[in-house]
Parts: structure tokens; sequence; C-alpha cells
């Protein structure tokens, strides 16, 4: 073969030579010519060239092919491992199935998390220099943050010298009348270089220049959304310099702001010249302040500063009497303490969980590596080294780690969709929880630790593992008890999310049953928004009254309603009231109520019951005390018979306030959330009170087509320029409701699950390692007489009692979290004993069965085998 | 005619090929090269040596230290079977590959 395996030095020594003569060989031609010698010899050397560099050619074209060959070598043996390792696993699919699961669960989990917290806490802020940012608040006099006023605003920037440029920030609803459809937006103002200020470049066309953002005055400029620039703009440069009009007013689009300013702005699509003035009234508190601070100044010396200007303000003016101003870096204003600590505390979750997995399948592991003892003593014997098998058993691990990675990447990509719902609106940022190559790269760096971890157990037994001989014979190392330990806990904490998820899914059966006090079928609804901007508080009660009558007369629709609630949106407005003939002399005395403005026809439309009296009718203006409808809870509250209360008179808000005629008592509606019991309710017309933000509710004849379609043309006839939003079944509303405690049962459910099975793996996986152990222990009783049921029975009730003290421990547990359960229960006992008793009775029979199947393998052994195997 | 270097890859053909009859040790093999190429063919001893070693590697030729005619010790090489349908299958290769290229020069441009 290759002459390689020479010693390098006589291959050497074997060329040099073999050039020699061949420069001889010349000469003698050469001298045969008639050359002398010498000249001959010379000639010969000074043609062939230098042999020390041919040397070297040859050395470096010996090692291109040994280096070839060992690569080749060296992937022919990977590739051998490889197909063992698939022809191991061929051989067991429940084992390989089992551990991929348990490594799928683990690192879907722990990516998941990772790229969670990646994008919520660890990411930086994407301002320049973010650490030298700071949010600037007020302080009440009782201590609390609050928003800033303008005045303040304007001082702090003029006189603090502890801040490079301080900016601004309000937001307020508004609508967006053209290009496009009319739609309801959220309208974001903002001073002149605050873009500048936290290191942002516009996407398109540029910021506000500082004569555009003059007090009071602003200029009719604005920058856009990126979202807006597509949907509207189509996302061409030629956006720039085109106009639009906005709460009735045109505005020149100048640029497009960037993703970014989000942090601040948050779902503002339009942001216009803040035109802060020095005029508004120092009472009126809307701004949020956000400040870089001056090269030379700390956080501390500019918090001072500041304290010192607010101490000034309040000796100055009235308003700001006792109040005082605080700074915070804008990354604990943004994303807080809290959620950075949560974020950490999920992060160890994820770790632990991982850990366990790992556990778990090297236990799973271990025992497969016993029973594979032979197999490896007969390979060692036939010539395997101990690190050729060490690397078999790695790669068999790693192509587990590879399964567990694979799934566990599915798992992450079904889950943080979800999770990303879930908490959007909730967190800063959470949108950008998303599964890109960095994320991917430290799952695969998790993965290979892991497989490192886990892999290792199998690789270390193999130090027992000698040629010929191969038996274990000592038990109870100390590793199994703490594996047992492990093993117990995971039994413990599966209860408790178990116990979590069968109270929380009963809850939430009763929610779902619970009568709301209408019907939500057959029924849509519609969101009106009447910005002040570009409804006076005069329009709009005609304008809502209007858009009732012309949807009534939509073909189809039985009766239409609209009410200042939107159902299930979690908003209520709140007043007080008290009975006209038991007047309260003081406030304090009146009873608290929620208020709802309706139109007459919303009780007909939402299918409420007329307990008393009747429902308001046209006309019910006009003439002495206003009318109004309450509920029964209401009126039981205030009268002994709540039939007594129609006709009667009440007083709104005060002594002084004004009087309202009780025309009807209607049925009690649960539309703040389905949980609570209703508060006593009191409905007044819309007409009196023109609410801004309507949901218009149209009662549909079964069967009744174009709907949508009539209900769109209905509006815009009735209210142009009115935005029209989606347009829902009212069920939706309720739907709605039952959404968070949905989540909350999949949610828990899912932890349930995965802590399920990693629990019974890990007592599978225990329960196999240690009956191999034992093998010997079992052949002798089994030879002395003992019956193999009987062995059997004694490993499965020994589990038991492993998996007992774990769910001696969960229930301690269980009863301590309880408590805090309770609060998100609806119609269940946190204690209820049927999910108690059916969570206990689904534990135990599961890890009995998660025990009883290794135990079969106790029960195959022949006694003889054992004995000759000695 | 000028003396052409050799193209690489084409040297282990011809050093195959000039062991065909009887075995040659190095200085042969370039005399034997340059001799059958009409003097045209020039080798490289910077070359020559690496792919004697090449060859030898993969196991084309085997290598004998002996006597030379000229009463000299050499390393004589000699062909192995393998080497030989080695040969056989570069040298169909060859043939295509220059009738390939030949075609190609002596093709009438189209257009």
């Amino acid at each position: 073969m290759t002459p390689g395996r020479r010693s390098r030095h006589r291959e050497r020594e074997e060329l040099r030579e073999e050039m020699e003569s061949h420069m001889a060989h010349r000469a003698d031609e050469l001298q045969r010519g008639g050359l002398p010698r010498d000249e001959a010899e010379a000639r010969a050397r000074a043609e062939f060239g230098d042999p020390e560099r041919i040397g070297r050619e040859v050395e470096r074209e010996r090692r291109r092919v040994e280096v070839g060959t060992s690569v080749t070598r060296a992937f022919d043996a990977f590739r051998q491992d490889l197909t063992q390792g698939f022809r191991q696993i061929r051989r067991e699919p429940g084992f390989a199935a089992v551990a991929v699961l348990t490594l799928g669960l683990g690192l879907g989990a722990a990516i998941t998390i990772l790229s969670f917290v990646q994008a919520v806490v660890l990411a930086p802020l994407p301002f320049h220099e973010p650490e030298r940012v700071v949010e600037l608040e007020m302080l009440t006099p009782e201590g609390a943050d609050f928003s800033v006023s303008e005045p303040a605003f304007l001082e702090w920037r003029a006189r603090a010298e502890g801040f490079e440029d301080v900016a601004a920030v309000a937001m307020q609803g508004a609508t967006l009348q053209a290009p496009g459809l009319p739609a309801s937006i959220v309208r974001g103002y903002l001073n002149a270089g605050a873009l500048e200020m936290l290191g942002l470049a516009p996407v398109e066309g540029r910021t506000f220049r500082p004569e555009e953002d003059r007090p009071a005055q602003a200029a009719p400029v604005a920058l856009i959304s990126e979202s807006l620039w597509r949907s509207r703009f189509g996302g061409e440069a030629t956006a720039i310099g085109t106009r639009m009009e906005l709460d009735r007013t045109s505005f020149e689009v100048v640029g497009v702001f960037p993703r970014e300013l989000e942090l601040l702005v948050g779902d503002a699509e339009v942001v216009t010249p803040l035109g802060a003035s020095p005029a508004v009234d120092r009472g009126d508190h809307y701004l949020t302040v956000v400040a870089r601070l001056a090269p030379q100044f700390g956080v501390e010396e500019a918090r001072d500063e500041l304290r010192s200007i607010a101490a000034w303000q309040s000796d100055t003016y009235v308003e700001d009497r006792d109040w005082s101003a605080t700074l915070t870096p804008i990354r604990d204003s943004l994303i807080g303490p809290a959620t950075t600590r949560a974020g950490w505390v999920l992060l160890a979750a994820s770790g632990l969980l991982l850990v366990m997995a790992c556990v778990n399948v090297s236990s799973l592991l271990l025992a497969r590596a016993s029973t594979r003892t032979e197999e490896m003593g007969v390979r060692a014997a036939l010539g395997a080294g101990r690190g050729r098998l060490a690397r078999q058993l790695l790669t068999e691990s790693a192509i587990l780690a590879a399964g567990g990675a694979a799934l566990g990447v599915g798992v992450a990509l079904l889950a943080l969709p979800a999770l990303r719902d879930a908490m959007a609106g909730q967190l800063p940022r959470v949108q950008d929880a998303v599964l890109d190559l960095p994320i991917l790269l430290q799952a695969l760096a998790l993965t290979v630790a892991a497989t490192l971890v886990f892999g290792s157990a199998p690789v270390l037994a193999l130090r027992r593992a000698r040629p010929l001989v191969g038996r274990s014979r000592s038990r109870g190392r100390p590793g199994t008890r703490l594996r047992r330990g492990l093993v117990a806990a995971q039994v413990g904490a599966s209860l408790v999310l178990l116990l979590g998820t069968g109270l929380l899914f009963r809850s939430f059966v009763s929610l779902s049953r619970v009568d709301p006090g209408f019907e939500a079928e057959g029924a849509v609804a519609v969101r009106l928004r009447m910005p002040d901007g570009s409804w006076a508080w005069q329009e709009r009660g005609a304008l809502v009254a209007s858009i009732v009558d012309r949807v009534e007369e939509i073909p189809g629709v039985l009766r239409a309603g609209a009410t200042s609630t939107d159902p299930f949106s979690g908003s209520t407005l709140a007043n007080f009231v008290a009975r006209a003939d038991r007047l309260p002399d003081r406030a304090s005395g009146f009873q608290p109520v929620y208020w709802r403005a309706v139109t007459p026809g919303f009780f007909e439309a939402m299918d409420m019951r007329i307990l008393g009296g009747r429902a308001f009718e046209e006309g019910d203006l006009g003439g002495g005390d206003s009318p109004v409808v309450i509920d029964e809870r209401l009126a039981a509250r205030l009268w002994e018979r709540p039939g007594d209360a129609v006709g009667r008179t009440l007083v709104w808000g005060d002594p002084d306030g004004s009087r309202l005629t009780v025309v009807g008592v209607v049925e009690p509606l649960r539309d703040v959330t389905l949980a609570a019991e209703p508060e006593p309710t009191i409905y007044r017309l819309h007409q009196e009170i023109p609410w801004a933000v309507m949901t218009l509710v149209a009662r549909v004849r079964p069967g009744a087509t174009g709907i949508p379609a009539g209900l769109r043309e209905a509006i815009a006839d009735a209210a142009p320029g009115l935005p029209v939003p989606e347009i829902q079944p009212l069920a939706a509303n309720v739907d709605r409701a039952l959404a968070e405690p949905r989540f909350n049962v999949v949610l828990l459910g899912g932890f349930a699950a995965a802590g399920l099975i990693l629990a019974l793996v890990g007592l599978y996986g225990l329960t196999a390692f240690e009956v191999r152990q034992r093998f010997r222990e079992i052949g002798i009783r089994l030879s002395l007489g003992a019956r193999p049921e009987e062995i059997r029975r004694h490993i499965v009730r020994e589990r038991l009692g492993l998996a007992l003290v774990g769910l001696a421990g969960g229930v301690l547990a269980s009863l301590f979290l309880a408590r805090w359960l309770s609060d998100l229960l609806y119609g269940v006992a946190a204690t209820d004993p049927l999910t108690w008793l059916g969570a206990l009775a689904v534990l135990v029979l599961t890890t009995g069965l998660a025990a009883w199947i290794p135990s079969r393998r106790a029960t195959r052994v022949q006694p003889r085998d054992v004995l000759n195997s000695e | 005619m000028t003396k052409m270097d050799l193209m690489q890859g084409t040297l282990d053909l011809l050093v195959l090929r000039t062991l065909t009859g009887e075995s040659r040790h190095g200085y042969q093999i370039a005399r034997a090269i340059k001799r059958l190429s009409s003097e045209v063919l020039q080798v490289e001893e910077g070359a020559l040596y690496p792919a004697l070693h090449r060859l030898r590697a993969r196991g084309w030729v085997d290598a004998e230290w002996g006597t030379s005619e000229n009463n000299r010790r050499a390393r004589f090489y000699r062909l192995t079977s393998e080497g030989r349908a080695a040969l056989e299958a570069e040298r169909e290769h060859w043939a295509r590959y220059v009738a390939a290229v030949g075609q190609v020069l002596d093709a009438e441009e189209a257009g």
C-alpha cells in the first residue's frame, strides 16, 4: 500500500539518493557527449534544479494524500457510527420516541422562553446610547408617578442643565378621513428634535423643523407610521409631500417614522408636532417626557436638579403645590424591573425543565446501557477501542438530541405566535420574539450541551464494560438516590400543574354556561368612534340617532340600539345616585352605580327582559325630569320591592344633581366580566349624554343576508366621514370574555402535560434502570422459589411508594398555591374534591403504569441465565 | 518546434505510458517522454518526483531499487495491474478530450 508506514526519515533519504542518481545519469550522458566529468556533473546539477525544493514538493504531495485519506477515514467511521446509531434506534423505536419527545419538550420550552426573554428583556433598546436616556415624571403630593403638563415640560427643558435635550409625547384618538376610507386611529404628538434626541432617523422624508413646533399653532405637517405608509400610500417615496385629512384638518406628510418609535408612541399611526405652550392649564397632565442626560451628568445628579426645579414650580404655581418630580432610566420605565426579574425567572425555570429532561433521558440511556453491557463487552473483546465505543454511544445520543431539537423548534414555532398574541399590548417588544438565526444558534448550543449532559452517563458507565466479563455489581450508588429524589419531585410538580389545570378547566366550563342577561346569538355589533376633533359634543346625539334610524331600515334588521359600554371590553363608567325622597346630606351617602348612555332601541336589540315599567320611548325627552331605566340590582338596593321603583325620582351625582324619573326596570346585564356579579346599573339616554365612542347593536332576522354591507352603507349614508371598523357578531364579544380563561387553561394545560410526561419518563427510566441493576438479586429470589408476580408487585409497590412521597409534597404545595389560584376561579372551589381526586387518580394510575411496564422485564429473568452468567 | 511544458494532469498519464514495457528509473522516464514526443515535451524534475510519489500512493506503480545500465544504484518503477487499468481509462478519457477540443477548434463559426 502507501509507503506512509515506513519511517519518514528513511523516505527522505531514499528520495535524496534517487535524485542524486538522476543527476549522475544525466552527467554520464553529458560525459559521453564529450564533456569532462566535473563539468558534466556541474551542468547536470544546474539543469536539475534545487533538490531541496523538490523534496519539499514531494513532502507536500505526501501530506495531501495522507490528509485526504484521514478525512475520508474519519468520515467513514462517522458514517458507520451514524448507521449503527440509526439501526440501534430502529431496534427500539419506543425508547427513541420517548427520548425524543422528552428532549423536544425541554428544548422547545427553552427555545421559546429564550427568544421571548431575548426580545423583551435582553435586547438593548434601539436608541443611541440607551443607558443615557431617562423618563421624567411628576410626582403627586401622595408620591405617585404622574404625567407631565405642558408648562412643566417647557420649564424643565429651559432650566435643566443635566439634560442634553428633553422631548415630550402625547397620544389621543383621532379619525383619519383621507386618503382611503375613514378610520379610527391613534394620533401621536411629538416635539421637534425628539427623534434626533433618541438617535432615530426617519425611514423616508424628514422630521419636524423647530419652526413647525410652535406653541399653540403647530404647523399642519405629519409623520406617518410604516404600516400606514404601506397600507395607504403603497410604501412609495412619493407619499412624502402628499396631503391627508385628519380630524377634518388637512396635513402634509413630511416623513415616515421608524418602527422603534413605537416604544414611545405605541399604536400611533400619525404623529404631528406637539406645539407645547406655557399658556396651557398646568392642571392638565398628559405628556410623557423623556430626556438624554448631558455628558457630565449621572442619573442621581440629574434627578437632584430636576427635583429642585420641581420644588421651585411647587412654590411658584398653585396647581403644582406639593408636587415633585423624578426620573428613571428609560429601560426601567419601558421594561421594568419586575418584567426583567420575571424574564430571568422564566429562563431559570426553562433551564431547570431542560435539565430535568436531560436527567430523564440519561436515566433511560443508563437503563439501556446496562442491558447493553454485554454487547459493549463483546465489541471491546473484538478489538473496538474504548474511544470508539464512547464515540458510538455519543453519536446515538446526538441522533436523539437532533430529533429532540427538531421537535423543540417545532414546539417553539407553535408556542411563540400564541405567546405573542397573548402578551400583545401587555409588554413592549413582544412582537420581536421570533425564531431568528441567533436564537437558532443558541438552540444548537443548548442541544450540544444537552447531548453532552445526558449522553455522558452511558459513556461513564462504559468504564465498567470490560472485555468478555460484562457485568455491573454495585447498586445504590449516590447518583441513584439523587435521581429518585428528582423523580419524586417531578411527580409532585405534575400534581400541582394537573390540579391547577383541572380547576381552571372546570372554572372555564361553568363560566361559559353563565347567562349574560342578553341574547348574543343573532345580533351584530359595530363600534362607532366620534372623537372630539371631528364631531362636536352637540352633534353626536343626533348623529347616533340618525344612524340607528337608518340601520333599522335595512331589510333583515329587526331592531337597533347603541350603548356606551362595549360588551366585555372591560371598561365601565361610574357615578352615584340616591333616592330623591331619602336624599342623604352628604355625597358619601350616595349609591355607587355603573351607568350607560343608550338609545331607546337598545334593550330590545339586546333581547333583555323588562321587569317593570317600560323601555325608553321616542319623545321621552322634552318635559321635566330626565327619564332613566335602572336594572333590578339598583332597584333592589334602593327599594324594598323592585317594582316600586317605577315612576320614582332619583338624584344624579350629588345632592344638587339633576333629577331623574325611573320609567322602567330591566334584567341585570353581565357584560363587564362574566365572572363577577353585575353592579347596580342605570341607563340614560344618549341624546342627554352624547358619549363619543358607542357600540351599535343590531338584532337580525335569522337567515338574513347582506347585513354587513347594508350596515356599512347605512352608516356612510347617515354619517359621512365616520370610520366603519369591523362588523362582528355580538357573540364575538362574549368569546372575548372567555379568551383569557381559555388561554389560562391551554397554557397551564400545556405545562401540566409536559410535566406529566417528564415525570412518567423519569419514573419509567429509573425503574428500568434499577430492575436491570437487580437482575442478580431477582434471579436468586426466583431460584429460591419466589413467584414472578410477587416480584413484579413488589417493584410496582416500591415505585408507588416513591410516587406517593412526591404526591404528598405536591398536595402540600397545591394547598398553599390553591389560595392564590382561587382568584382566577369561577363556580368551583379551589378545594373541589372531584378535581383533587381526579388529579390524584390520574397520577397514581399513570405512575403505576410507568413502573409496571419496565417491571415486566424482571419477571422474564431466568434464574439459570443469571447464575450461568456468573 | 518550441519545447512545451506539460499540462498539469497529463504528466501522470505520460509517466504511466513510459512504463508499459520494462521498468524504468526517474531519469529514464524523463528521457523517454522527451524522446517519444520528438523532443517537444519537457519534464520538470520538480514535477516528476511528486508525480511518481502520487502514483505510488495510489498503488498504480511499484518501486524497487536496482542497478542501472550505467552500473549505478537507481529506483526502478513498474506498472501495477491497477496502474495498467488506470492508464487504459485515462487514455480513453484523453482521446475523447482531444477529439472534443479539436471539434470545437475546427468547427465552422456559425453566423
